[in-house]
């Protein structure tokens, strides 16, 4: 029965132009969306490319000031920028900490419209920690953006649901179910096929089609097969959830009309509803302290630091005797004092920064708790982290340049203290900010959960109706 | 080939069919006759399998069609009043598809045959069904019973909106079948139709079986007079 249904089915579909209007639609949102998700990371490519090449114009500039100050020559350079400072380096010469995208980073812009992909931890001050986030178009925010992954999120299931929705009731309707039904055969196996054989069209539409599209677009997604199989294996497990959600409507309801309600409905509460009521949960529960206020807060840390320097100082020093030694405490400085009060002031404001993150973690966590609720929400976060988009991956980023600020920091500061001069051959030697992907890739624990919960789906609502040969109401 | 026995069928309060027992044995056209409502075609749904009965026992080919549908369709053609085929396929791909779905597998020149055994013109052959008449997809309906080999055919009202010449082709191709041996269960309202081509008649009224006869031992006359008797038409009579 199945050869003579694929057959017949494929027939069917082919005449009717079903398969060559999802073809030219799928292939055309698919096309339109990998263009759009280029030009997010094309743009992104071209701001970091910018910043490379600042930084570069200004070292250049930088070394060849230092080769004069080498060779005792004139420079025009007043005396508090003059790089052999090593505070000047670690001012007005950061390095570069830049988040270079993935190969399939247009599959999903996820964060990456909020935050930046380029920070210069100067060694003064940690306002770069503060702010992550870039001014993003707040109509863009409100309706997302026409990337892959919404294509796939939220598209494709309107489309199986056009697809699916009448694959018994139009047999009903058309009359042709009452010589089925008076056939050898089972129904239920017979509708199975028929929807098994649809999503094995539409998969293969949708799989192949991908691949063109991405291929056309990006060659580089084929440098790592593991995430392009990942993201073949998600979409597959996604299109056959709605593909079972559809064959239990069509079994359960079998009325064109009221399946389309029905689907359309459960299509909202998937991709809509469940997901902004699981974020507003979020924030209710765990509301986000105000940035405003904590940068207030830090400024009046700040300012009772500066009060109280002279003594923070020599504190300071008796933490670290090894800076004291080789220094005359008369010729102590503005940086002396300021990285004296740094370790004070991080201090004090680390608990006003880790409250904001951990109530952030807290909504991460509690809308990773509910992913299973929604494979909407499954979706996004596993495109999110096959794109490297997702907001782990911004936490993270986030943490490598406090990381190399620190780096960055320690590097620089012995040098002052110890009365060192910044040269030519130090600046070889300078640490320099490499980005690594530290995130895990969840990927396969999320097909194998999308495919459960269809699983589960589907013999909680449909398996005692296999063993049902005739569906009698329908006819 | 074709048995009830004292099948009920209720819908609540409602008796659809009433004690309903016959036999329809090979090579026998049994037509039930009745007004709308009668319990002709939920005879035939039950036979189907479409309804179960509330209680009873109804057989095809001495298989249960409660415990085995599938096994009693594998000999059974049906063909309802207004028979539905896949518009946008032909008539040798719908009949290709049906025979498959019966289990049987023939080529393209045994389709054909089966469709010209059915009386359906060999132009119309690979022609989409959406072009076809009332009359040439019942054909493709008897084709099929013909490629299945069918022991039983169940007939709902087969006849009805054909044109006389149709209806006088598709009974030419029922008495074909009924020399064949196969067993047939036709529900219809056409007197005429019933006393020419049945062996048995049976007038239902609410369900119930009111009168069951050989054919050959009634005129159309008698069987009008008992048909408007059980119908409570005393008083009317066809000239």
């Amino acid at each position: 029965m199945f050869n003579n249904n694929l057959l017949y089915e494929f027939k069917l579909l082919l005449r009717s132009s079903w398969l060559l209007i999802l073809l030219i639609s799928i292939v055309s949102l698919f096309a339109f969306a990998t263009y759009n998700g280029k030009k997010n990371v094309e743009k992104r490519l071209y701001d970091i490319s910018k910043m490379q090449m600042e930084l570069n114009k200004k070292d250049s500039t930088m070394l060849a000031t230092l080769t004069k100050i080498e060779k005792n020559e004139k420079v025009d350079v007043p005396y508090w920028q003059l790089p052999s400072e090593p505070m000047t380096i670690g001012f007005r010469h950061p390095r570069l900490a830049i988040m270079q995208p993935e190969a399939l980073s247009f599959l999903a812009t996820g964060q990456s419209d909020m935050y930046t992909h380029f920070k210069s931890p100067s060694i003064y001050g940690n306002n770069f920690a503060l702010d992550y986030s870039e001014m993003i178009n707040p109509v863009q925010l409100l309706f997302g953006n026409f990337d892959l992954a919404y294509v796939i999120i939220y598209i494709l299931p309107l489309f199986i649901i056009a697809f699916t929705y009448n694959v018994l009731s139009k047999e009903k309707e058309l009359g042709t179910l009452q010589l089925l039904s008076a056939q050898p055969i089972s129904i239920i196996t017979w509708i199975l096929q028929k929807m098994a054989i649809r999503y094995m069209m539409f998969i293969a539409i949708v799989i192949s089609s991908l691949l063109v599209i991405v291929a056309v677009f990006s060659l580089d997604v084929f440098s790592n097969p593991s995430n392009l199989l990942g993201l073949l294996l998600i979409v597959s497990g996604y299109v056959l959830f709605w593909f079972i959600v559809s064959y239990i409507v069509n079994i359960k309801i079998n009325d064109s009309s009221r399946n389309a309600l029905t689907l359309i409905g459960v299509w909202l509460m998937i991709v809509m509803v469940l997901p902004a009521t699981i974020n507003q949960i979020g924030s209710s529960l765990y509301p986000t302290p105000s940035r405003l206020k904590m940068i207030n807060e830090i400024r009046l840390v700040k300012k009772e630091n500066e009060k109280k320097q002279d003594e923070i100082m020599n504190s300071y020093l008796r933490n670290h005797p090894e800076l004291a030694q080789e220094s005359d405490k008369e010729k102590f400085g503005f940086w002396h004092k300021y990285f004296a009060s740094e370790k004070v002031m991080e201090e004090r404001t680390k608990p006003l920064l880790s409250e904001y993150d951990s109530q952030l973690q807290k909504q991460q966590n509690l809308i990773s708790t509910f992913k299973y609720v929604s494979p909407a929400i499954l979706m996004q976060q596993s495109l999110n982290n096959i794109a490297g988009t997702s907001e782990k991956h911004y936490n993270d980023y986030k943490k490598q340049v406090f990381e190399f600020s620190d780096e960055w920091r320690n590097y620089l500061v012995p040098m002052l203290f110890k009365g060192k001069k910044f040269t030519a051959k130090d600046y070889e030697e300078v640490p320099n900010f490499i980005y690594k992907n530290r995130i895990m890739n969840n990927v396969w624990f999320n097909i194998l959960t999308i495919f459960v919960i269809g699983g589960l789906i589907f013999f909680v609502f449909a398996g005692k109706s296999l063993r049902t040969p005739y569906v009698g109401r329908s006819l | 080939m074709i048995t009830t026995k004292n099948i009920i069928k209720k819908y609540g309060d409602f008796t659809a069919v009433n004690n309903l027992s016959f036999d329809v044995k090979a090579g026998e056209i049994l037509c039930l006759l009745g007004a709308n409502g009668a319990g002709k075609s939920t005879t035939i749904n039950i036979l189907l399998n479409f309804v179960n009965p509330t209680s009873g026992i109804a057989e095809i080919n001495g298989f249960s069609v409660v415990e085995n549908p599938i096994e009693t369709k594998k000999d059974l053609t049906y063909i309802p009043e207004n028979l539905m085929l896949y518009p946008i396929l032909s008539a040798m791909e719908n009949l290709d598809y049906f025979t498959k779905l019966s289990g049987n597998k023939f080529n393209a020149s045994e389709l054909k045959s089966f469709l010209n055994e059915a009386g359906l013109q060999e132009e119309a052959h690979e022609n989409r069904v959406k072009t076809f008449s009332k009359g040439m997809r019942q054909k493709v309906g008897i084709a099929l019973a013909i490629a299945k080999k069918s022991k039983v055919l169940l007939l709902d009202e087969p006849t009805s909106g054909l044109d006389p010449k149709s209806s006088n082709e598709f009974m030419e191709l029922l008495a074909k079948m009924k020399n064949d041996g196969v067993a047939i269960l036709m529900a219809t309202h056409d007197l005429f139709r019933a006393k020419e081509i049945s062996t048995h008649i049976g007038i239902m009224r609410s369900g119930s079986l009111e009168n069951y006869s050989n054919s050959s031992n009634l005129s159309l006359k008698e069987l009008e007079t008992i048909y408007l008797d059980i119908m409570n038409f005393k008083n009317v009579s066809l000239k």
